[in-house]
């Protein structure tokens, strides 16, 4: 019979060996690679390879379905970060993503601005932004982004805090406990919870179904979240929880942060659901409209706030969680972003004037985040790495695609015909427009549409297409697209932004297509000598035969300066060659000034001439 | 060598002890599944982007 301590100490080895078990459970689980490690933040590009991505898959930590994963901008940033880089991490969900638009979202925008701003170095604004998620998101890809060594991060999060991924209105019970819910995160990585998961999800369903329209309306009901109720409550710690650590784990590291006043359409958008007590959203709405009638802009924007505030279905941030913003920031000595107050320094109200529906901001919107953003980002560079902005004179404009907005806005259309927008059961089945349809299925590549829309501005001559070369380049970094933008310039002959497009062609500048688009540039210019030097270069990389006729014809017209186009018919029949090769080196160059010039004296004095003859049948004349 | 038979002895005799803590432990992590993986709303608004 054992006794005593030794007793004691067998409970304890008893107690300790199924730790073992499970020890050594997993590690057989492991060994024979059953589940993976949840998919990393950042991945290496798999179009170059000296840069990372946000994974595409890094949804998957948060979506119990893999139907429901949203997958992130395509933001490339370099492994090795340089001196000259600038690298903003942005941080949030849907609105930061830029929903509804594929390129215009206001982080691309923002980079945009800084770009043309700070010439001297590299800008990489990375949109970790996901669709749909919320401020366990936030939190938890923390460690990874600090790992990237940021020079400030930008959150703009807190409309999708009950309903998005893992949120207080999508769990049950303990599980609308941020504690838990990020102690179960850290637990992802276990090959037993994994398998554990699956047995779950196969035996009792536990993930919905993307198209279950019938279980969608039971989740309305079920997820109506009164206004002052318990999970309202939560949702509000929920935020303040994650965002404390967040803001904490940044502050330590020395990480400036920009942490965003959060937008949202009070004015023109009627509540989602409400209720017929006290707190009814629809009346609170009505009031305010009324109020706004006549002219009390004070009391309306109250009544309005209210109505947003009382809604049921909670998809725009409450008016505490926009209260707990500014004290997070104090708290931990984030930088306030105030994007509220300049939504309504354009419009006292916020509206449609600024947003499309509930929460995303249309064009203008997205412009306007981009500007305020810019004026916050460039204060922070100047206070925290001493970078001072260039003086550019010429205005900068944001290139925006019009195939992106066609696009978004039919989304948006879409979109609203269907629940949370109309009530359950009044769903509108619109005819799909083919072309979204195509797009949304990826039928036809978003590259592809802005290529085809390209080529159509360029044929037209619009002053449209470096918009959209210049998004296809910002959009996939491929310095194809950036020849397309400045062959665009070229052709509105802004020479100044071809010119400043080309300094930010990729550092292998020995590529022939560098030296081509310079070649171009020059030439367009007339800059006949840089040109010569450029074409040289060129040819020594690669043959081209229109180069090659290029650099002949540059080498003719500058060591053959006697040459006139005046109408000198004895200099033109004392040098018949000479002036057929000038006629040919001008055609050549495209100077068609010079070619209508010289053109018809050469036809007239030397018309029987071999060499002109055979201008002729190669239809250059 | 006479310690580690008394401990196996020590534990076949409480043969439902020394499994409770497996079984504790696999429940609160399926609890902890159930509780925390609820379902989404938002992604089934946005879900065509």
């Amino acid at each position: 019979m054992v006794k005593g301590r030794k007793k004691r100490f067998f409970y304890l080895i008893t107690l300790l060996v199924p730790f073992f078990f499970l020890g050594l459970f997993e590690l057989s689980l492991r060994f024979f690679q059953v589940g993976e490690n949840a998919p990393p933040l950042f991945i290496t590009n798999p179009m170059n390879r000296s840069q990372f991505i946000m994974n595409p898959a890094v949804a998957e930590r948060y979506f119990p379905n893999k139907d429901f994963v949203t997958v992130g901008a395509y933001d490339p940033f370099k492994k090795i970060k340089t001196e000259k880089t600038i690298r903003i991490f942005v941080q949030g969900a849907s609105s930061s993503a830029g929903f509804p638009f594929r390129a215009a979202s206001f982080p691309r925008l923002l980079e945009q601005k800084l770009q043309y701003y700070y010439p001297n170095y590299s800008i990489e604004v990375v949109n970790t932004s996901l669709v749909a998620t919320n401020s366990y998101t936030i939190r938890d890809m923390v460690p990874e982004i600090l790992e990237q060594q940021p020079d400030m991060v930008i959150i703009y999060s807190g409309h999708n805090e009950y309903y998005g991924a893992l949120g207080v209105g999508s769990s049950q019970s303990l599980g609308r406990y941020p504690m838990v819910t990020n102690f179960y995160l850290r637990l992802k990585n276990l090959r037993i919870v994994q398998l554990l998961k699956k047995v779950i999800t196969r035996s009792y369903g536990v993930s919905t179904n993307r198209n279950g329209e019938t279980l969608m309306s039971q989740m309305v009901q079920e997820e109506q979240i009164p206004h002052g109720s318990k999970i309202a409550m939560l949702g509000v710690e929920q935020y303040q929880a994650n965002l404390k650590k967040t803001l904490s784990d940044y502050q330590t590291k020395g990480v400036p942060v920009l942490i965003s006043t959060l937008v949202s359409n009070v004015k023109d958008f009627s509540p989602f659901a409400s209720s017929d007590n006290a707190y009814s959203a629809t009346h609170a709405f009505n009031e305010g409209k009324k109020l706004l009638l006549a002219k009390d802009t004070v009391l309306a924007k109250q009544s309005f706030e209210k109505a947003r505030d009382y809604d049921l279905i909670k998809f725009r941030a409450t008016s505490q969680i926009e209260a707990t913003i500014p004290k997070l920031a104090e708290a931990y000595q984030a930088h306030l972003l105030d994007m509220k107050g300049a939504f309504e320094s354009r419009n006292s109200i916020v509206g449609n004037e600024l947003l499309l529906e509930h929460v995303h901001a249309n064009l203008e919107g997205q412009k306007l985040w981009a500007e305020t953003a810019f004026e916050k980002v460039s204060w922070l560079l100047l206070k925290e790495r001493n970078i001072v902005q260039q003086d550019v004179e010429a205005p900068f404009s944001f290139a925006i695609a019009e195939t992106d907005s066609t696009y978004a806005y039919q989304l948006v259309e879409e979109m609203m015909q269907k629940w949370p927008f109309v009530p359950v059961g009044q769903e509108v089945q619109m005819q799909p427009n083919p072309i979204l349809k195509q797009i949304v299925s990826g039928q036809i590549s978003f590259d592809q549409l802005l290529l085809n829309s390209y080529y159509t501005q360029m044929s037209q001559k619009s002053s449209e297409a470096w918009k959209t070369a210049h998004v296809l380049w910002q959009e996939y970094e491929n310095p194809d697209y950036l020849l397309l933008e400045i062959d665009a310039l070229l052709m509105l002959e802004n020479y100044e932004r071809a010119a400043f497009m080309l300094n930010r062609f990729p550092e292998n500048k020995q590529d022939y297509r560098y030296l081509e688009a310079k070649l171009k540039l020059a030439l367009a210019k007339k800059e006949y000598q840089k040109a010569l030097g450029f074409a040289n270069q060129f040819l020594s990389e690669k043959y081209d035969f229109d180069v090659q006729k290029v650099f002949e014809s540059l080498e003719y017209i500058l060591t053959h300066p006697a040459l006139s186009v005046q109408d000198k018919s004895e200099e033109i029949k004392q040098a018949p060659n000479e002036y057929i090769a000038l006629l040919e080196a001008y055609i050549f160059l495209k100077e068609q000034d010079l070619v209508n010039q010289i053109k018809p004296k050469v036809l007239k004095y030397l018309s029987n001439h071999p060499a002109l003859i055979r201008l002729k049948k190669q239809g250059l004349l | 060598m006479n310690s580690l038979k008394e401990l196996f002895q020590f534990m076949s005799e409480r043969k439902r002890l020394w499994l409770a803590p497996i079984i504790i432990i696999l429940l609160l992590l399926g609890l902890l599944i159930v509780f925390v993986e609820g379902s989404a709303l938002a992604p089934f608004i946005y879900s065509v982007f």
